[in-house]
């Protein structure tokens, strides 16, 4: 059978789960207790091994099995978990990534094992010396009647119910083992009970029942203003089905660990898988998905795009030809137009988890490499950006994270000495503002010494004496933005090589995004990076010059007004006018981009945009409107011209250049 | 498919031949996706400078050499017969103007010389020399062409 037709969907599979593996195995490094972490662990390693073997890739096979092996032993209790094994598996994973990179490269995973797999044997049989056996100290056996294990969340859930007055029930149900259809029966159970209350926790999980990975036993806690016997009897009018035991719960103590580890509960029990953690009270519904060809959407959008276009040409030649009738039809066009494009838009927004993830493993190591101590906190990991964005801000944040880590964060003596938590803070929150994404990355280290900067500015020739004299501290600090500039007293791997911070900025400004810094010292440095959600369709004014037509996007514009010719005023040589009270620096784009053309103009009119912290006037002389535009590239050849974000395809079929304000002037 | 042909496919290449000036050029065919009217050019400000600038190709933008600043040959006036060639190498799709676009002709190697220094243009861009009869055809090299990092002299 040819498998290529699989690799594609093989290796997406295989990225998920080595992502699991890889949050999975920090989190157990954090609550060594947890089974269902191993559990969990368990699976991906299994289900890799499952997936590499079928298409024949061995090799992974092969280290997945002996990773699956010192699972077992873990699971099982012969074996407990010591840093030696969970840095073992975390280089298993890194192995197991590297093997399926060269898969995606079409090379055959050429990793050696040898040495890991040698390694996770001997772990496995103890004999280590960090590895202590447990001999089967505790082995309970396996009883189906154990209470459920709740999470924190669950035990809420029931404290609030029954201080409300409701009663919580735990009822154990049994499908009888002949039942052909246990799926059905198990969705029956869930339909009718859900009529008399509220389902707070299932075990298995909801996902689980559904996916008929359950054997006949299923355990539930209702939550009721019911008595015992009207539950009994929406159960009873399902056939096959019997409720085995019914008991009430009383409410839980808060307890300050996220999990409590109940003793005598046994992990090959069904019953204790926690990985459903129940975000609502409602029934959890698993939400149908498609994966599709990015390129597919791409192309969606780009026929989309050409919709926009063709809407406005038609309102171009109903406003000319004034023809009654297509008016209504031009208002249906539009609003399914616009429907269209939110959809699409839609589909193609991503949650920016799948950067995030990546991160908390990478903190792990960075931080052990260079003997801090981290806590990274992730905030706002379900903001959604356009897929474009997302796969390009992945390095600028790495960057900016290694940055943190590497000259940011002082080490835990330092720190103490310094007054401070021995654990530095590593905060990363992404939210929406307007039609923007904001993405922070802060901490709360030693902060960028504005001094340092303008000497090593200095040193660089990056600034002149005279220059620095009058730049205030934030200018100062934004140097650090400037090619070739780098404050690392010793060059490391991590970062320090001159190239960073630079790199990062121009990342950002080529996805039409801005980045500006906040820094105390002693208290910490702040990088806010502002992006726009979608890189497609923008709005934008439209502005002529001359017999050209420019659009600028809206995001940068502040507002627009006239100017008459005796308004604008020179100061050094720079044209600038007073907007109430304000001096407002003015800049011409005839000059700017040297647009060709003598019209004598009688009234000039002026678009305030913002570049950071900076207001500027751009002369225009004539604004033509607001309009949504669909960004073309330049293409290959005309990249990276300062001033220009790309093109667009206006109504009349011409094409208009896109203004970049970052870069304009 | 007989040996004749076969061997015309050898020995042959099909050009497109067109004129800037007085003078004639050709490029080869299999890069030449399409030729168009003269349309609107829009100007792109700190473009190089023979870029004369970019042009909606049914939705897409792409940009449009100026041959005559290209090869530095004295500009002329845009007449009814100038007209827009559209390559496509690789993953690039750029358009050349041109003053007229003549013929497509079959050339056999044997017709083709190596470039030696022609007057007008700079033989950087030059891949042959082209004989039919007493016609002299300037062979475009269109990866040098296009490639925007060289310059011209």
């Amino acid at each position: 059978m040819d498998m290529n037709q699989y690799l594609d969907l093989f290796l997406e599979e295989s990225l998920e789960h080595l992502q699991n593996l890889n949050q999975s195995l920090l989190a157990l490094e954090n609550n060594p207790e947890r089974l269902d972490l191993l559990d969990e662990i368990f699976r991906a390693a299994h289900t890799l091994k499952g997936m590499s073997a079928t298409m024949g890739y061995n090799s992974i096979a092969q280290l997945t099995h002996q990773m699956e092996n010192l699972l077992d032993k873990l699971r099982e209790r012969k074996l407990s978990l010591s840093p030696e094994i969970i840095d073992t598996l975390f280089q298993c994973v890194d192995a197991l990534e590297e093997m399926v990179g060269s898969i995606r490269e079409g090379r055959e995973p050429q990793t050696a094992i040898g040495q890991l797999a040698a390694g996770l044997a001997l772990l496995e049989k103890g004999e280590s010396k960090h590895a202590l056996i447990k001999q089967n100290v505790e082995s309970p056996a396996p009883t189906a009647d154990v209470s459920i294990q709740f999470n924190e969340y669950e035990k809420n859930l029931i404290n609030a119910a029954l201080e409300k007055g409701y009663h919580a029930y735990q009822l154990q149900i049994h499908i009888d083992e002949q039942c052909l259809m246990k799926g059905v029966r198990a969705f029956m159970v869930f339909r009718n009970l859900e009529t008399v209350g509220e389902i707070i926790a299932s075990r298995p999980s909801v996902q689980d029942i559904e996916d008929e990975k359950f054997d006949n036993h299923i355990t539930v806690v209702l939550v009721t203003h019911q008595k015992e016997t009207e539950i009994k009897t929406q159960l009873d009018v399902i056939s096959e089905v019997k409720l085995a035991n019914i008991t009430p719960l009383g409410s839980y103590k808060p307890s300050s660990q996220p999990y409590e580890e109940i003793p005598g509960t046994n992990s090959n029990n069904n019953i204790v898988k926690e990985e459903n953690k129940i975000n609502n009270n409602k029934k959890q519904r698993i939400h149908q998905t498609v994966r599709v060809d990015i390129g597919r959407l791409d192309k969606l959008m780009s026929l989309v795009g050409e919709l926009v276009i063709n809407k406005t040409r038609l309102e171009q030649i109903h406003l000319t030809n004034n023809t009654m009738g297509l008016n209504e039809t031009i208002e249906q066009i539009d609003r399914i137009a616009t429907d269209l494009q939110n959809v699409v838009q839609n589909v193609r927004m991503v949650s920016i988890e799948q950067v995030f993830n990546r991160f908390p493993r990478m903190v792990r190591d960075l931080a052990k490499e260079l003997g801090k101590e981290v806590n990274l906190i992730l905030e706002g990991k379900e903001t959604e950006l356009d897929r474009t964005v997302i796969d390009e801000i992945g390095d600028p944040l790495v960057h900016l994270i290694r940055n943190a880590i590497d000259h940011g964060l002082e080490s835990p003596e330092e720190r103490v000495k310094a007054n401070k938590n021995r654990e530095g803070m590593l905060k990363l929150a992404a939210r929406h503002e307007g039609n923007q994404v904001v993405i922070v990355v802060e901490d709360d280290g030693k902060g960028i010494n504005v001094n340092a900067v303008r000497e090593m500015a200095l040193k660089n020739g990056l600034v002149t004496p005279a220059q620095v004299e009058n730049m205030d501290d934030q200018a100062i600090v934004n140097l650090v933005f400037e090619p070739g500039f780098s404050t690392a007293q010793t060059i490391t791997d991590i970062s320090g090589r001159g190239v960073g911070l630079d790199v990062v900025k121009s990342r950002i400004q080529a996805l039409s995004g801005q980045v500006h810094l906040e820094t105390k010292q002693s208290q910490g440095t702040k990088f806010v990076i502002k992006l726009p959600l979608t890189l497609a369709i923008i709005q934008s004014l439209l502005v002529k010059v001359q017999e050209e037509t420019f659009a600028i996007p809206l995001g940068n514009i502040d507002e627009t007004t006239n100017l008459e010719a005796d308004h604008i005023k020179n100061i050094q040589g720079q044209k600038v006018m007073v907007l109430r009270g304000k001096v407002l620096p003015l800049l011409f784009i005839k000059n700017l981009l040297a647009v060709p053309g003598h019209k004598e103009q009688h009234e000039l009119y002026v678009v305030v945009v913002r570049k950071g912290e900076q207001q500027v006037g751009l002369v225009v002389d004539e604004l033509i409107g607001q309009q949504e535009i669909v960004i073309n590239s330049l293409g290959k050849l005309l990249t990276g011209l300062p001033g220009i974000a790309g093109a667009s395809i206006l109504g009349d079929g011409k094409v208009s250049l896109i203004l970049d304000i970052g870069t304009l002037f | 498919m007989n040996d004749k042909n076969q061997g015309n496919i050898a020995d042959e290449i099909q050009l497109v031949a067109f004129k800037l000036g007085n003078e004639e050029y050709a490029v080869d065919i299999l890069a030449v996706q399409e030729i168009i009217r003269w349309t609107h050019i829009t100007r792109v400000p700190k473009a190089p400078p023979f870029v004369k600038g970019v042009i909606n190709l049914r939705g897409t933008v792409i940009p449009v050499i100026d041959s005559h600043k290209r090869f530095n040959l004295p500009q002329v006036e845009t007449t009814d017969t100038a007209r827009i060639i559209v390559f496509r190498l690789e993953d690039v799709t750029v358009g050349l103007t041109v003053d007229l676009v003549t013929e497509v002709i079959r050339l056999s190697f044997e017709q083709i010389e190596k470039p030696q220094s022609v007057g007008g243009i700079n033989d950087q861009f030059v891949k042959g020399i082209g004989k039919i009869a007493d016609r002299l055809l300037i062979i475009l090299d269109l990866d040098r062409v296009l490639d925007f990092s060289i310059e011209q002299q």
